[in-house]
């Protein structure tokens, strides 16, 4: 864990999006671009970038990737080079933050070194409809009056 | 701006899955290792009842065996008794043998008082019939085992049972190798405009169990049949509660009043799944069924959608037939080797309700317009969180066991011309 957070301490990952107060509806397009600051280039297995949601709250971890790229692979990650990347954002799941249950969307980059412990970082946004400000479990209507019927 | 550093982790369910193989281990072992011993000590006894044969012997002593530990006494009654081999056609011709034993067995248990109830119906120096091993006469019985101990074949069985799936759970798990916290590429790197419409399509909505309907666009199938229920738990109750029940009998006639109590519970747990079986046929073939349409399974949020039950029974007085509009947040998790899922009710709103009326081999029919509020979550049903939207429908019946249906629906994520 010190080992890494000297990694850490040493490179970091800067991930910009682009998006008001990061809150991006269905069918927007999620651009962005990540880097590594660094004082010097970083050899590296692999360097890649997810746009994904995934689950938090009290059930195990479920998670889907929209969006995959591998920047690097097998070579050197210049120091402040820029990765951009842009995808359309589908109509769901939605940001939800419910009792139990919890969506999350989010940009992860990982970097696995060609010697020590692989290092990430993530920047989370919300999918959200528009009309929708939040993820609360649901914006309530009144409900309908009770119809009575009935048909021998 | 920097990121938010993440840590790039293994997740934790190898450590669950190690317990899980071990306490599989525990159990199967332990299983194999009492139905080792149980499977000696029945075949002992099977081959008393085949292949010994009769004779007559004289009890010389008699007594009763103790054998005490850390957790109490048990106990087995012992006879020394003499007999002569038959030889040719006269019997008690052969050499005279003595052996010390009761029913062939080794196995001992609580309760001096009925091994002394045992000891009592034998008198020194008189003579009873034995049976002896054939091929070894020096392996003989006063009495032949009772055929109630093939039924302690059956205890291990759960044990082994256990032992096979929490082993065999692990090691599947392990062959599928370890998950990282870093989620899985999909096959094709990148995802084009093109594209995204498709993956759209592999929402985590769910599906709806429907068929086209006769008045209204869809019928809903029930969540849960209770006749499917019923059947179900008659089954395993039935199984659970004849060999449970069968070993209390034995138990209880072999004035072996510990172990009895301990398995009377058993017992009970098997006599509440038939009460639910019960309980579940009377709800399955006494109400009638319940038909749900639809005039979409698949509503948006905001946009109102009918919905028509229809309660067919033969002589039902109902007090009340309700139907809601019901949404509830489901966690699964895994804590130590067990699966626990928790549910919140997010919403449970009455749409409809009829009171006091009877069902007299008709049906009754209930019709309303039912709105997902504008602004609601969408279905979603990933495999360990979902948000599940349903119909309920609820009867309230006289003197007859109140019935509750559920119906999946599944609501789309609304607007953005996506849908």
């Amino acid at each position: 864990m010190e080992h890494q957070s000297e990694i850490l301490m040493e490179h970091q990952i800067e991930i910009l999006l682009d998006g008001k107060d990061l809150v991006l509806r269905p069918g927007d397009m999620l651009r962005g671009g990540w880097r590594l600051n660094a004082a010097y280039a970083l050899p590296v297995k692999k360097a890649e970038l997810f746009v994904l949601w995934f689950t938090e709250g009290l059930g195990d971890t479920d998670d889907g990737t929209l969006f995959h790229q591998v920047a690097v692979e097998n070579a050197a990650l210049d120091a402040g080079r820029a990765f951009p990347f842009e995808t359309p954002l589908p109509p769901g799941p939605w940001t939800y933050d419910g009792k139990y249950v919890k969506i999350r969307w989010a940009v992860r980059v990982f970097i696995t070194p060609q010697s020590g412990k692989a290092f990430g970082a993530e920047e989370r946004f919300q999918l959200l409809p528009r009309g929708r400000q939040g993820g609360a479990p649901m914006e309530r209507n009144e409900p309908p009056e009770p119809q009575f019927g009935a048909t021998a | 701006m920097s990121a938010k550093p993440i840590e790039v982790k293994k997740k934790d369910g190898q450590q669950a899955n190690g317990c899980l193989f071990l306490f599989g281990l525990i159990f199967l072992c332990a299983g194999l290792g009492v139905g080792f011993f149980v499977g000696k000590q029945v075949l002992a006894g099977y081959r008393v009842h085949t292949e010994y044969l009769p004779a007559t012997c004289t009890i010389i002593s008699k007594r009763v065996v103790e054998n005490s530990d850390s957790d109490g006494s048990t106990y087995r009654p012992e006879f020394t008794f003499r007999f002569r081999v038959p030889q040719g056609i006269e019997e008690g011709s052969g050499p005279e043998i003595e052996v010390t034993g009761y029913d062939g067995t080794t196995v001992s248990s609580s309760g001096r008082s009925g091994k002394e109830e045992v000891l009592a119906q034998y008198q020194k120096g008189a003579q009873y019939t034995c049976w002896y091993d054939p091929k070894n006469p020096n392996q003989a019985v006063l009495v032949k085992p009772s055929a109630w101990h093939l039924l302690w074949l059956l205890f291990p069985l759960p044990f082994i049972g256990f032992g096979l799936f929490g082993t065999l759970s692990a090691v599947r798990h392990w062959l599928r190798g370890p998950q990282a916290e870093t989620p899985d590429p999909p096959k094709t790197p990148g995802l084009d405009p093109a594209k995204a419409k498709a993956w759209a399509e592999k929402l985590k909505l769910g599906q709806v169990q429907k068929e086209p309907g006769h008045a209204l666009a869809w019928w809903l199938k029930p969540e849960q049949e209770e006749k499917a229920t019923a059947i179900g738990l008659a089954v395993v109750g039935l199984l659970w509660t004849g060999i449970t029940g069968a070993i209390w009998i034995y138990l209880l006639n072999s004035k072996e009043l510990t172990g009895a109590i301990f398995l009377g519970l058993f017992v009970l747990v098997g006599l509440a799944m038939l009460g639910g079986a019960v309980w579940q046929a009377l709800i399955g073939w006494g109400v009638g069924e319940t038909r749900v349409e639809v005039s979409t399974a698949e509503p948006a949020p905001g946009e109102p959608f009918e919905v028509l039950v229809a309660q067919a029974g033969r002589n039902l007085k109902v007090n009340r037939l309700g139907v809601y509009l019901i949404c509830e947040e489901k966690a699964t998790y895994r804590q130590g080797t067990s699966t626990r899922t928790e549910t919140e009710t997010v919403l449970d709103e009455l749409q409809t309700e009829r009171s006091a009326f009877v069902i007299a081999g008709h049906t009754e029919e209930l019709r309303c317009k039912v709105t997902v509020p504008s602004g609601a979550m969408h279905s979603f049903d990933a495999e360990h969180n979902k948000i599940i939207w349903k119909l309920r429908v609820k009867g309230d019946i006289e003197r007859w066991p109140d019935f509750k249906r559920e119906y999946l629906i599944r609501v789309e994520p609304e607007g953005d011309g996506e849908k």
